[in-house]
């Protein structure tokens, strides 16, 4: 897959998250009231206006396809409780966007979840106000936001009580929380809505949630109930499944080898429910996720072509450095000689293979430079481009020519 | 000396212009990034603030003065020693004249008044190998104390609005628009962000400077 299709599939990314995170919206404005429309807006907005007075600052084209601040900006929206002062959505929002994002190189480049980073801004500044719950149906004032607050089930558990809420109620959301990531059934259904249409992989939401899982089950921290209770409330309470599904898949921010992604997933677990555990916030798989990221560009390194498990010729003469792989020397008998002969013949064989693979790749290099210097010609009509079909394309092209 | 040449002087010797407006365009904080420890940490409000520059204001010259003058003929290892060595003898003299004007406040600072001692805004100039007349010690240490206190008001001012919605005590929002300024980690951020506005001022300067000579070279 060339570039400009990688960042095809980030663009239709973000825009396939703006849809996911509608249901959610929708979810929340009838689960508290129509100031969730409001605080999105404002969210929206001060994304957006930071975006432009950054480009401008900078000296760039403002670019009205990036969405990456919006969808931050609204996922962090969906962390808060309906309550929340606009000015600490507006002034996080802003700086989330300045400095996370643009200080660091702006689109695509920049290191840390932009939701995350918003999400540990709020809680350290305004932790009454930015980590507080409302319960579901209780009247909230539309502009100052001021509304009853009650104890979230993430606090009740940290505080170590346990959450009467049924099964039903905590897969409804349907409990005293954050806006939009308590509605488990809304979110796993959009993010099956995210698999079919690739725009997630399994790898990351799956080895996280599991490694969260098993340390629930391992070292449960609510004492009184079943493992399997214990495990119930910690996964359904609080937002480790919204956390899975939208923070941790930002394409910026993740690795794009496959294992890469899957112990990415792992080490955001163990943090996370490390800093549940022991820290002080409820939010703990921001701070975790923020922390993973900065090794990112690591595991990347470590698992693709050329890194340490995957040159397996660097690999073994590491190990023949150790010593650790040597054999003792096998007896010379009649079937030895033949299984040497054997051995010999198919390496002859295969070095045949290999030297006409290395001329099919090197016509195949020819046409793709051929492909690189008239890049005009080829046109990109799909949103994932069909390298093969293109060269062929053009192949016949130049026929078509006589070149 | 008309705009003109002015314009066209002071492009010409860039460096120079750098180097006369201390305050501003090579101002020791906020583009040579010294002090950052107590500024970042103490500098909270405009009070610490206030406090900070009267001590810098205290050591700073003084400690270049005398060392200028002792250090005239000694080695640069020699210089190296007694430049914290004077300026640990200055900061005694005026920490007991902090503590007879304003009582207990300058211990609000905690560490971070004795530890401007060995800060490098004091301590950097022992890395000169060439010796400093004692004129221009005088010049230099006013000029850098000058960039220092302008930034360290500034930003302890703004630290303490956005932190407390005050400035000085005095009450001006009741909202705390970024309750961290407060906290070091939030000075740290700050300082950066003003950093940036800085350069970006000084580079904007220099643009301008070289659009005007452009501007006169085409008119003639």
């Amino acid at each position: 897959m060339n570039k400009t299709s990688v960042k095809i599939r980030e663009q239709s990314h973000y825009d396939d998250m703006l849809l996911a995170l509608l249901p959610i919206i929708l979810c929340a404005c009838v689960m508290y009231s129509a100031r969730v429309l409001l605080v999105c807006v404002v969210a929206f907005l001060t994304a957006r206006i930071s975006d432009v007075a950054m480009a401008v600052i900078r000296k760039q084209e403002v670019d009205t396809s990036d969405k990456s601040s919006t969808v931050a900006a609204l996922v962090f929206c969906m962390m808060l409780p309906v309550s929340v002062p606009l000015y600490i959505v507006v002034v996080t929002v802003a700086v989330t966007v300045v400095l996370g994002k643009h200080a660091f190189g702006g689109k695509d480049v920049y290191p840390f979840s932009l939701a995350a980073l918003a999400m540990c801004f709020a809680a350290v500044n305004w932790p009454n106000q930015a980590l507080a719950a409302v319960t579901p149906l209780t009247k909230v004032s539309f502009w100052s936001g001021a509304a009853e607050s009650a104890l979230s089930g993430a606090s009740q558990i940290k505080a170590g009580g346990l959450p009467y809420v049924s099964t039903i109620n905590l897969l409804l959301g349907y409990h005293p929380g954050a806006m939009g990531s308590a509605f488990i059934l809304v979110i796993l259904s959009v993010a099956v809505f995210l698999l079919v249409g690739k725009r997630i992989t399994w790898h990351i939401p799956v080895s996280f949630l599991a490694t969260c899982a098993i340390i629930a089950i391992v070292f449960p921290r609510i004492y009184g109930v079943s493992r399997f209770d214990s495990l119930k409330l910690e996964l359904l309470s609080s937002a480790l499944i919204f956390y899975a599904v939208f923070m941790l898949n930002e394409p910026a921010t993740t690795p794009h080898n496959p294992k890469a992604k899957i112990v990415f997933g792992v080490l955001s677990g163990v943090l996370t429910m490390l800093f549940r555990y022991f820290g002080s916030y409820e939010i703990g798989g921001c701070f975790a996720l923020l922390l993973v990221n900065a090794t990112e560009g690591f595991w990347d390194r470590l698992f693709s072509a050329g890194g340490i498990f995957e040159n397996s010729r660097s690999f073994k003469a590491w190990i023949a450095q150790l010593g650790l792989n040597k054999k003792k020397a096998a007896p010379v008998t009649a079937g030895n000689v033949e299984i040497k002969k054997a051995k010999k013949s198919a390496a002859r064989k295969s070095a045949d293979k290999a030297a006409g693979s290395a001329d099919t790749g090197n016509q195949l290099l020819d046409i793709i430079s051929a492909a690189e210097d008239n890049i005009d010609q080829v046109e990109f009509t799909t949103r994932t481009i069909d390298v093969k079909q293109a060269l062929k394309e053009l192949e016949e092209k130049q026929k078509k020519e006589g070149r | 000396m008309d705009r003109k040449t002015k314009v066209n002087r002071e492009l010409a010797n860039w460096d120079d212009t750098v180097r006369r407006r201390k305050v501003l365009l090579s101002n020791p904080v906020f583009i040579k990034g010294l002090a950052l420890a107590p500024l970042s940490v103490a500098a909270t409000t405009l009070g610490n603030s206030l406090m900070l520059s009267i001590a810098v204001i205290l050591i700073l010259t003084p400690t270049r003065v005398i060392t200028s003058l002792i250090t005239r003929r000694m080695s640069v290892p020699l210089k190296t020693f007694f430049y914290p060595l004077t300026s640990a003898v200055v900061f005694g003299f005026a920490y007991y004249a902090m503590y007879k004007v304003f009582g207990t406040w300058p211990l609000n600072m905690g560490a971070y008044l004795p530890i401007l001692v060995v800060d490098p805004l004091i301590v950097k100039n022992f890395e000169k190998t060439r010796k400093e007349s004692f004129l221009y010690s005088i010049i230099n240490g006013l000029r850098n104390t000058a960039g220092f206190v302008m930034a360290c008001i500034l930003l302890g001012t703004i630290r303490e609005f956005l932190a407390y919605g005050s400035i000085g005590g005095l009450s001006i929002i009741s909202v705390k628009l970024l309750p961290m300024a407060r906290y070091s980690f939030g000075g740290f951020l700050i300082i950066g962000v003003m950093c940036a506005l800085w350069n970006m001022y000084v580079n904007i300067y220099h643009d301008k400077l070289k659009k005007e000579a452009a501007g006169y070279e085409l008119n003639g």
